[in-house]
């Protein structure tokens, strides 16, 4: 095993970050219950929760979809987006006070739908529980961190596997998938080469992997987040919290990339090149993120249907007013603006400034998502919103470092590791 | 080619173009031309080639800076046209709704955008390129047909400043060149 590639640190890397994140949660909460603000408590919560679920998912879609296009820059950082990927259980641990607060109380701090006394008064309420209803919320909770954590751990693992051993012969797969990886070579007209068995492998895990997880997100976004507003509904509202993720899992890959450069680990595998293609997908998701935006303001506009507009009435109406302006200058104009030229997309320090800048509106984003469920006059600031964002991040942070020892940086074995390592703008 | 049949003869040199074997030899003359201080003259190769542009010493075209106008034009355009359409040359009441309003108007925006920079990248870049371009010296150098095939030449034009005929031959031998030829204009 090379050892050329290998991060070694002392354990305090992962163990302080991931203490700190742990801590500033606990302190949250007590603080919560002491100033009587568990409402608030777990509103902030629920965002920071939000925040990495959202990191985490663009991870995972990255790995899959370069994966399956055959990215070649893609590979020397691949390793990066498997490891925050392989976080999902941990995730699902850390979102699983929200269900359980489900069947133990009867107001639910979050989901006014799961409260018996207003949907007993509610029309509109009692048509939908036959969707939004504790039960069925808890098992769907269940099946997208299953499907998600499967996927993660078996392109984490397909692509480890290969580090430590490339003879494909030693690939432990059922008869079915050899049965299918048979077909799909076949059907490709790819020889079955050497070690192509790694690579098709994880091409065909994430041939099906896309649809079925991108299902999950859509349906996680609206049970997670569109159903803090129970009356509302959009049906792009998916697209939306994706992007938002996506986003911002470029804007840490680039973080994490700049960080192994640094400290020389890297230095000579992810060049410009490379940053400069992460700072094209940062710009381009962050585009996407405007059009998504205006698509749903855009038939709302048209539709004007009450329930669909009281989104926008609360939000551009409001104390909130203000935020919207915000998010609409910081996730598109500046960026857009900034991002656009040539010139900073080969600046690694201007990227990585970029970066930090995302991780915030990002932030502030799915803050206006979710707030103005709660606190519909204006913002309700408190320092809970800081204190569980952080503490997510700092966890996290931990959890990354703690698994990115365990294996190499870069997946060195892969096929086509040499071709990423001389990647070159093609203008 | 026609003209390579020509009798007559040339009316001048425009210059001379030089033979590479690959593109190894061709990025490393590049290298050479430039130090050496000539300004007007250029490579042409079968295939785009990686790191021939830092060879030549090519700045950033200012292409992307030019679209970027055509860009904003076509937004402020599109803006002005919905506004003056739907709110003052023929304002039509629909639901109730504000005759003019930000929302219904930015695809529109968006589209006028995208075809006026598409448009000014199209016309910049042929501009910034002279092209079309269906004369060239260039032909008269029956070899040359292969630069579409598998040469890869230099040619320093006679205009250029540093430029002296048996010098200039020479100096390109010299930089690994394996055959050059003095190209011909005619009538």
């Amino acid at each position: 095993m090379s050892t050329k590639y290998q991060f070694t640190t002392e354990n305090k890397t992962w163990q302080l970050p991931m203490i700190a994140g742990v801590g500033l949660l606990l302190v949250s909460g007590i603080y919560g219950v002491i100033a009587g603000d568990m409402h608030g408590f777990w509103a902030s919560y629920h965002v920071g929760f939000l925040f990495t679920l959202g990191i985490t998912i663009g991870a995972l879609f990255l790995v899959m979809i370069m994966t399956i296009a055959k990215a070649h820059w893609h590979i020397v950082i691949r390793r990066f987006h498997e490891t925050i990927a392989w976080s999902f259980p941990v995730l699902a641990l850390a979102g699983l006070p929200m269900v359980i607060l489900l069947f133990t109380s009867d107001h639910h701090p979050l989901f006014e739908w799961a409260h018996k006394d207003v949907v007993a008064k509610d029309l509109i309420l009692q048509g939908k529980s036959g969707y939004l209803n504790p039960t069925f919320f808890a098992i769907r909770y269940v099946i997208y961190f299953f499907v998600w954590s499967w996927l993660a751990f078996r392109l984490h693992k397909l692509s480890t596997q290969e580090d430590e051993n490339p003879d494909p012969s030693n690939l432990s797969i059922g008869p079915l998938t050899r049965l299918g990886l048979k077909l799909h070579i076949a059907g490709t007209g790819e020889a079955l080469e050497n070690r192509l068995e790694y690579f098709q492998l994880r091409r065909l895990t994430s041939a099906w992997g896309i649809p079925i997880s991108a299902l999950c997100v859509a349906f996680a976004s609206f049970d997670f987040l569109m159903s803090l507003q129970p009356h509302w509904f959009s049906t792009i509202f998916g697209v939306n919290f994706f992007i938002g993720g996506w986003v911002t899992s470029h804007a840490v890959l680039l973080l994490v990339a700049l960080y192994f450069v640094r400290n020389g680990k890297l230095a000579d595998v992810i060049s410009d090149e490379h940053f400069h293609d992460m700072g094209k997908l940062m710009f381009a998701f962050t585009v996407f993120w405007a059009y998504i935006g205006v698509s749903q303001a855009l038939l709302y506009w048209y539709a004007n249907l009450p329930e669909e507009t009281i989104f926008y009435k609360v939000r551009f109406e409001s104390g909130w007013l203000g935020w919207s302006w915000f998010l609409l200058f910081g996730h598109f104009v500046m960026p857009f603006l900034l991002l656009i030229g040539r010139a900073i997309k080969r600046r690694k320090e201007a990227l990585a400034a970029m970066a930090v800048w995302f991780l915030i509106i990002h932030f502030a984003d799915l803050y206006w998502n979710a707030m103005p469920a709660l606190y519909k006059t204006g913002p309700h600031y408190s320092i809970l919103d800081l204190t569980c964002w952080l503490g997510f991040v700092f966890f996290f942070v931990g959890l990354f470092f703690y698994k990115i020892r365990q294996h190499s940086l870069v997946p060195y074995n892969d096929i086509y590791f040499q071709k990423s390592l001389h990647f070159h703008q093609s203008f | 080619m026609a003209a390579a049949v020509k009798t007559a003869p040339p009316l001048r040199f425009t210059g001379v173009v030089a033979e590479f074997a690959n593109p190894k030899t061709l990025t490393d003359a590049a290298k050479q031309v430039r130090e050496a201080g000539f300004k007007k003259w250029d490579c042409y190769t079968p295939f785009p080639i990686h790191g021939l542009d830092k060879a030549m010493g090519l700045k950033p075209s200012p292409l992307g800076y030019i679209v970027f106008v055509g860009g904003l034009t076509g937004l402020c355009l599109a803006l002005l046209m919905m506004w003056w359409m739907n709110s003052y040359d023929y304002p039509v009441s629909i639901s109730n709704k504000p005759l003019f309003s930000v929302w219904p108007v930015i695809p529109v925006l968006f589209e006028c955008t995208v075809l006026f920079s598409v448009f000014t990248n199209i016309g910049t870049m042929l501009a910034l390129n002279n092209l079309p371009k269906p004369y060239n010296p260039l032909f008269n150098v029956s070899e040359f047909a292969r630069v579409t095939d598998d040469k890869f030449f230099i040619y320093i034009e006679s205009d250029d400043e540093k430029y002296d005929d048996h010098k200039t031959e020479s100096f390109l031998k010299s930089i690994g060149a394996v055959q050059v030829e003095t190209v011909p204009e005619y009538e």
